[in-house]
């Protein structure tokens, strides 16, 4: 099935479309494109025979600590808890080989590529509006680049990453929302960016 | 109230959801007697201080924790996973068993 | 008209003019200016009407603790009453209006309540209207609500935006005066993360303004680990050192900017706490204390050093203490007139004299104001000598003329939020004041919280206990260097002097202000009984007003123990509680209001149902279709018109909200086992089936369809309700109970899309429009599960039905939903086909009599339900212990059957089945009705219910009765398998 005609809706259509606001916008919110998103699961006596597997397979080190991930947007690794990883890239068939390279005696695979959107959050102020609703320390000494946070924002749960500063210095995080709620959680987000003024740059583009 | 998730850190407790008592244990459905169901189903404690609990991290890791709490000043002793991935995150404060 | 501008000094900026208005009347005021001080210049001396008496009242502070001026500020959507004058800040265009007057401030009606004075005094309601005359309390509520009482609030919404922010830091200092700008520096050195929060519109407390707090400000302002927040209040001190706060972002200003929140809400959680929170000066009773000029000593001096305001031509001072000497310094420098020194220390310290002589005023030692004199205002004071062991003398009292007394009884610590985190409040007999108690969270006072009153000793003090913070932290922090740190010759040492009456004075005495508790209502509270202090507060309601007893809960105290014959101690103080001043709703709120009170869940079809007329209603969180009406249908018509065509032709209804779980690993098939009550050991590959799932009590819990996908993976559906509880439950089972199996459980609600294709004709439809799957009864027989494409995109199709109609359901990824939805519709269409909504999908299962929520309450079992063949009693699971109890298979347990309308009218849920010749009241309840339709197939209204031996009443005739309304319908006892019991219909 090639690109052009591919009859995936976001649940955020007509409402993640670019938009430049009239005065200043210190936030940029762009919806990005997830191809694949799989959950993995292993077992205790498995657990670094898999995420070796998957290291290769992202092409990325495995992630460091508790609550840390690797990779970039090619492909990243996302651990969520001992032994469960939520892996991302590019590859659609991701699910497929991941499936084929963990048999049920090392682990489960969940294919999840429709279940989250993702929403990229990034600029000066975009710590600011992420702790109108996380109840999570950002500040770079607690939070730094790389590492992950599962939370809620109004009952909604969520998978906050940060992500390297972006270009301007700025902060940059990538949030990832169950799809059913991606619309509230989208109008939440703008009326908490309201304050500061944002942006919204093209579907796919971050 | 936060509860030290072993996994995620200090989180609020509006991201867990209380399990109760942790001390009763599962009888074996084998041997138990009605008296043994009925004292895992019904029968609790009430303690005015150390109370060992389990709470569930359904809005973080997911993650079944075991929290030593004390029911009069809500402080914490100790918090640890439940189950196959006990091992794998660091026990929180004291022992909780 | 006592008060005026003075033609210089103050913070205020004279080249900003604002214009507002009071009571409609406009005046103008400056920029720095708050409500109280601009009207406190234009002459302004009547600001309300008292709680219960209706006395005229003034000002009597300048800040938070502010007793009287309450007033409503703007209008419309966006009134509020109870503000205090005395902490709004003024602004150009600003509109307030006095309170509980009627019809106008000047003139009030109710004024005739202090007429009947002993009517309204302690315990007033409880004597009046308990015991035999409590109904008298239903008449004349509306009356005395009306009589006594704040402002009203608005009913229309407010137009405005609150918000939510969480903070986290290392230090937090509440409080920005001397002690907590030393606090936050000193910890600030050490490079800790610090939050300075006052509850004043500038920083500074009572440095503000000053050369050196602006310079110490910019300093801390320059620095990024520094928050400093102005206008916010620290209002609560909970669990794990988590404080809460209001910012009033855009409180002083007539309306938010676009975007910017009228209140910010603050959790703060802080590793260390300074509680820098300073004290708040407290009055000397006497009679008719309450007069409109009456006013605390340093409140005077605010007036004049940051506002420019004169308190009054001739002023009057009462003090017990030094501090109000300032006050008079502060008003001798602006050119005030003081008048008279009124004070009852026999002896004054060289410095107090020395201001006392400077300001002209004539100095009465060892004298009290024994009463105020006046009309609507204050005209004048009486002193009396007064007498340390004595009191005050009755007689030989002397007349003096003041339009305004400042007072001063010493000061009270505010100790609110230490006492929220700590023990009991000490007692200070030297300050004749209570401080902070033992810290039971990590936080240390400093500065006049804790008794310091000395500006030198509060900075040294806060710089102390910021350094001592930041070392806590495991930081270091460097020395700082303390501000003009020359020690202060003025002593804060009150005598102690309560109640400046002597035995026979005149007029009422005030102690309460604003809730209008006199010394008498103590007295007479004493008398009744009433002698603890938790007593005392809720018989006499001191100290329960918006303002918590800022001003009057120590002075209470002392009476109490007055009349006791004990030390302040050991009549004891009450414990604060959160909030420290009043919080507005909004602020608590936050975003979560409107369309953000609880987020809403939408399935991939939302946009498309909502497109095609669906009317949506809420399932727990999710918005599903009820209804897809057409023209002026009623619900019924609509519903009873879908159902039909499903069982004529097809329909599709969408089913993505049902929980859908991946269950997989080697112990999956053993997993599940244990879990539900019937077999799934043996359920081949590609195959479904329905299971029921129990509590560890035995009662039924839950039921849905599980698919299995392959030997180690399960796709496991649960009712929407269920879908979250079920999942904890299971990640419960693996980790606490059989943490030896190897199953990985995941939600994969979100994941799928589903929709149920219903009715004779879904198989053709389906057929018509899947690539690759072959949809003969011989290739997917019924409970049959199939990969398959549509238009080439990945589809789980199985062939399940709770309609008894040949049906299927199709899953497939949710970002898809949309499409093939609309892609099986558009194949429907030569047949007819139409979507139908959850009212038709109730309509359906309720005719073949399969039980859903309703059924499922929480006090059913299997067995109640028709369902005992899905327990199993070859293995262990679940509930299966507890599901032998006595109690449960019980044979005169309610039992499950059907009902059928027999005179034509409507069945309501809920309704109690009675025997038709039953005429006791109320007759015995047999039952009741769970689930109620009209059913098209039948053509009759229909109910399943719950019924005493049911279904050895099949045939009987009984009455539904549903007395709230009084309804009664007559109805036939059937089996609950209304339409087609031999099932032929859907195994085509």
């Amino acid at each position: 099935m090639s690109e052009a005609i591919s009859p995936a809706v976001s649940p955020l259509r007509g409402h993640s479309e670019a938009r430049v606001p009239a005065g200043d916008a210190a936030v940029t919110l762009t919806e990005r494109k997830l191809v694949s998103l799989v959950q993995v699961a292993a077992w205790p006596e498995t657990a670094e025979q898999v995420e070796g597997i998957l290291a290769s397979l992202i092409g990325c080190a495995p992630p460091q600590g508790p609550a840390g991930s690797s990779g970039d947007a090619g492909g990243a690794i996302l651990a969520l808890s001992p032994g469960r990883w939520l892996v991302e890239s590019g590859d659609p068939r991701l699910a497929a080989r991941l499936g084929e390279q963990i048999p049920p005696a090392l682990g489960a695979v969940a294919d999840l590529s429709h279940a989250r959107i993702a929403i990229r959050v990034s600029g000066p102020k975009a710590a600011w509006v992420l702790a109108k609703g996380l109840a999570l320390d950002l500040h770079p000494q607690a939070f730094p680049p790389m590492k992950v946070a599962q939370s809620a924002v109004h009952e909604v749960g969520v998978v906050v990453r940060r992500l390297s500063a972006d270009k301007l210095g700025g902060d940059s995080f990538d949030l990832y929302v169950y799809r059913g709620f991606a619309l509230s959680f989208w109008d939440w987000l703008t009326e908490a960016a309201a304050e500061t003024g944002y942006r919204v740059d093209p579907p796919g583009s971050a | 109230m936060l509860i030290p998730c072993p996994h995620c850190g200090p989180r609020d407790v509006a991201e867990f959801t209380y399990g109760g008592d942790a001390t009763k244990e599962r009888p074996n459905p084998d041997s138990a007697t009605a008296e043994d169901w009925c004292d895992y189903v019904f029968h609790r404690d009430n303690p005015r201080g150390r109370h060992v609990e389990y709470w569930h991290h359904g809005q973080g890791c997911r993650l079944w924790l075991k929290v030593a709490r004390d029911t009069v000043t809500h402080k914490i002793e100790g918090a640890e996973v439940v189950g196959p991935w006990a091992a794998a995150a660091p026990k929180q404060g004291r022992d909780v068993a | 008209m006592s008060g005026y501008r003075l033609s210089s000094g103050g913070q205020i900026d004279r080249a900003r003019p604002l214009s507002f208005a009071f009571d409609g009347k406009r005046y103008q005021g400056y920029a720095g200016d708050t409500l109280a001080s601009a009207l406190l210049a234009n002459g302004v001396d009547l600001f309300g009407r008292s709680f219960k008496y209706h006395r005229p009242r003034g000002l009597f502070s300048a800040g938070v603790e502010e007793p009287n001026a309450l007033v409503t500020l703007r209008s419309g959507a966006r009134a509020e009453p109870n503000t205090r004058a005395t902490v709004v800040e003024l602004y150009d265009g600003l509109e307030a209006s006095s309170q509980n007057r009627w019809p106008s401030l000047a003139f009030d009606v109710m004024a005739m309540n202090q007429l009947a004075g002993p009517l309204f005094s302690a315990g007033f309601y409880y004597k009046t209207f308990m015991g035999p005359t409590r109904k008298a309390w239903m008449l004349y509520e509306y009356f005395i609500r009306k009589a006594a009482g704040l402002g009203a609030g608005t009913l229309l919404p407010d137009p405005d935006r609150y918000e939510e922010m969480n903070a986290f830091c290392d230090v937090l200092v509440v409080g920005a005066g001397p002690a907590g700008l030393m606090a936050a520096t000193a910890a600030a050195s050490s490079g800790a993360r610090v939050i300075l929060a006052d509850e004043q519109s500038a920083l500074g407390g009572n440095l503000r303004g000053s050369a050196s707090a602006q310079e110490n400000l910019a300093g801390l302002a320059a620095l990024d680990n520094v928050t400093l927040l102005a206008r916010t209040t620290v209002y609560g001190y909970y669990d794990d050192n988590t404080l809460g706060a209001v910012e009033r972002v855009a409180d002083h200003v007539a309306a938010p900017a676009e975007g910017q929140p009228r209140e910010r809400h603050w959790t703060i959680r802080a590793k260390q706490v300074v509680l820098a929170t300073g004290a708040i000066e407290r009055p000397i009773i006497f009679g008719d204390n309450d007069k409109p000029g009456v006013m605390l000593a340093d409140a005077g001096r605010l007036y004049v050093e940051r506002h420019g305001v004169a308190p009054g031509r001739r002023v009057a001072v009462f003090a017990n203490n030094d501090g109000a000497y300032r006050s008079v310094a502060a008003l001798t420098t602006a050119g005030v007139a003081v008048s008279a020194i009124v004070d009852a220390r026999r002896e004054i310290g060289a410095e107090a004299q020395a201001i006392a002589a400077a300001s002209g005023a004539e100095l009465l030692l060892g004298q009290v104001v024994t009463r105020a004199l006046g009309g609507q205002r204050l005209s004048g004071i009486e002193v009396a000598a007064f007498d340390p062991v004595q009191g005050a003398r009755d007689g030989a009292q002397r007349q003096i003329s003041a339009d305004c007394l400042l007072v001063s009884g010493g000061w009270t610590p505010t100790i609110h939020l230490a006492s929220q985190a700590g023990g009991p409040a000490r007692w200070d007999d030297s300050l004749t004041a209570f401080l902070p108690g033992e810290a039971s969270q990590p936080w240390r006072a400093a500065g006049a919280c804790q008794g310091t009153l000395d500006s030198a000793a509060c900075f040294a003090e806060g710089a102390q206990a910021g350094a001592e913070a930041a070392r806590a932290c495991g930081l270091s922090p460097n020395p700082v260097s303390l501000p003009g740190a020359k020690t202060e010759p003025l002593a804060d040492v009150p005598l102690p002097v309560w109640d400046a009456r002597p035995p026979h004075g005149k007029g009422k005495a005030f102690v309460d202000l604003q809730h209008d508790v006199t010394a008498s209502d103590i007295s007479l509270a004493h008398r009744e009984g009433f002698r603890s202090v938790e007593h005392l507060k809720r018989y006499t309601t001191l100290g329960m007003a918006t303002d918590q007893g800022k001003t009057s809960n120590v002075t209470g105290l002392a009476l109490m123990a007055r009349e006791r014959k004990l030390s302040i101690p050991e009549v004891g103080t009450t414990r604060f509680r959160p909030p420290y001043t009043p919080v507005s709703l909004g602020a608590l709120a936050g975003q979560a209001r409107g369309s953000h009170f609880r987020p809403t869940r939408r399935t991939a079809m939302h946009d498309w149902h909502v497109e095609n007329g669906a009317e949506m209603q809420a399932a727990g969180l999710w918005l599903r279709p009820r209804i897809y009406a057409q023209g002026s249908e009623t619900v019924e018509q609509a519903y009873s018109r879908e159902a039909r065509q499903v069982r004529a032709s097809v329909g599709m209804v969408d089913v993505s909200t049902l929980g859908k779980i991946d269950v997989q690993g080697l112990d999956a098939a053993e997993f599940l086992n244990r879990v539900y009550s019937n077999g799934f050991l043996k359920l081949p590959e590609g195959k479904a089936r329905y299971g029921l799932m129990l509590r560890e009590d035995g009662f039924l819990w839950d039921d849905g369809t599980t698919w299995r996908l392959s030997e180690t993976q399960f796709l496991m559906t649960t009712t929407t309700a269920n879908a979250a509880p079920v999942l904890s439950q299971l990640e419960f089972l693996l980790a606490a109970v059989w943490p030896e199996l190897k199953v990985a459980v995941t939600s994969v609600t979100e994941q799928w899309a589903g929709m149920a294709v219903s009715g004779p004709k879904s198989r053709e439809v389906l057929a018509s429009v899947l690539d690759d799957l072959d949809m003969s009864n011989e290739a997917l027989p019924f409970m049959g599960v199939r990969k398959g494409h549509l238009n080439g995109l990945p589809v789980l199709v199985a062939r399940l039905s709770f309609s008894g109609e040949l049906a299927y359901e199709v899953y497939c990824g949710a970002h898809h939903g949309e499409a093939v939805w609309s892609r099986i519709l558009e194949a429907g269409k030569p047949f007819g086909m139409i979507p139908y909504g959850v009212e038709a999908l109730g309509t359906l299962r309720i005719e073949k009599g399969h039980v859903a929520g309703p059924e499922l309450d929480g006090r059913t079992t299997a067995e109640d339900l028709g369902l005992a063949g899905m327990t199993s009693r070859k293995k262990h699971y679940i509930g299966s212990s507890m599901l032998k109890r006595e109690g449960l298979t019980d044979p005169a347990r309610l039992k499950l059957v059907g009902f059928v309308s027999a005179d034509g009218g409507k069945i309501r849920a809920g309704a109690h089945l009675v025997a038709a010749n039953d005429t006791s009241s109320p007759p015995r309840s047999l039952g009741h009705i769970t689930s109620t339709t009209y059913s098209p197939a039948l053509e009759k209204y229909i109910a399943l219910g719950l019924l005493e031996d049911g279904p050895e009443r099949v045939g009987e005739k009984l009455v539904a009765t549903y007395p709230l309304k009084n309804i009664d319908v007559d109805v036939e006892v059937v089996s609950s398998h209304f339409f087609d019991p031999e099932g032929s219909r859907m195994h085509v």
